[in-house]
């Protein structure tokens, strides 16, 4: 597995760019995600692989008494009903098990994704039953398909609210820049 | 109270893999522990996987009463499967089981190591076939 500072290089490299990692002026750190969980401040940390393709991570912040996890791009089956699975054979659901706040893709319709079976990103339908699958008390969808405008968003949203069901927890929401969420 | 442990996500895509193949597969943990077959596989091992359920290494070793093509019983660690777990290389070669339905079968095995880093093993698949 490639470390972080090796998959940036290759990015910052011609033909795909003219200046190399190596000439920008600074001081550069790269921190690859720890297997075991780490801390910063009084927030604990854990990071694991989720299902996308190449290597990606979902994160799980907690500070002991709330919970936030982060999972922007993931398709949490391939071909399979996520309703089939024990849980602990679903991707990404160690790190949005009961948790607070669950940040989840949720790029396509139902129908866009039939046409992206193995994009690495998950319909609105998925979305909702891996937040129902966790536990998780709050969804925010994330990663909007950016062919999407306003119009496709918002029927994006009330498919997600019809499906959620979620036994008197708020219902699910978009993500949009400069929101601000409260644990 | 047991708390099943989530599965590394290598096993997770293993398992998705061999639930849509026509070959029979099965997938071990890290610690040898048999965590999913498929339907194919059920054929020839002869119970389904809901039935038989998780089994430790030596359980499944033990279960089939494995044997070389001359009758002679072989351990966990010279089965193809076994190999790959205990040695971390992969291997293949050709044996009897006696499936849970009673039957005895000629198979031949390709067992595989996986490691989702290069120093982290995190089990095994081993694919097989009936020999006619």
């Amino acid at each position: 597995m490639r470390r972080l500072q090796e998959r940036l290089a290759r990015y910052l490299s011609p033909p795909l760019f003219p200046v190399h990692l190596s000439d920008i002026p600074a001081t550069l750190s790269f921190h690859d995600a720890p297997t075991a969980e780490w801390e910063i401040g009084d927030l604990r940390i854990r990071a694991a692989p989720v299902s996308h393709p190449g290597p990606t991570i979902g994160y799980r912040l907690s500070d002991g008494a709330h919970s936030f996890t982060y999972i922007p791009d993931h398709e949490p089956v391939l071909g399979t009903e996520l309703g089939e699975l024990p849980p602990d054979w679903i991707s990404g659901h160690e790190l949005a098990h009961h948790t607070d706040l669950l940040f989840h893709d949720g790029q396509y319709t139902e129908e866009e994704y039939e046409r992206r079976v193995g994009w690495g990103h998950s319909s609105v339908a998925h979305a909702v039953e891996f937040a129902r699958r966790s536990d998780a008390a709050r969804l925010v969808l994330f990663h909007h398909d950016p062919l999407h405008g306003d119009a496709d968003l918002d029927a994006v949203r009330g498919r997600a609210e019809a499906l959620w069901n979620g036994n008197g927890a708020a219902p699910p929401t978009l993500a949009h820049e400069g929101m601000e969420l409260e644990l | 109270m047991y708390v099943r442990r989530h599965k590394n996500l290598v096993l997770i895509l293993a398992r998705e893999f061999a639930s849509k193949l026509a070959t029979p597969m099965f997938v071990t943990d890290a610690d040898g522990k048999l965590v999913f077959y498929n339907e194919p596989a059920e054929d020839i091992l002869g119970r389904s996987f809901a039935e038989a359920g998780e089994m430790d290494a030596e359980e499944w070793a033990n279960l089939f009463e494995t044997e070389d093509l001359d009758g002679n019983p072989i351990s966990l660690a010279e089965m193809p499967a076994g190999v790959a777990f205990v040695e971390r290389r992969p291997t293949h070669g050709t044996l009897r089981i006696r499936g849970l339905d009673g039957v005895q079968r000629t198979i031949s095995v390709t067992g595989l190591p996986l490691y989702a880093h290069t120093a982290e093993f995190v089990g095994v698949v081993a694919v097989f076939w009936e020999e006619s």
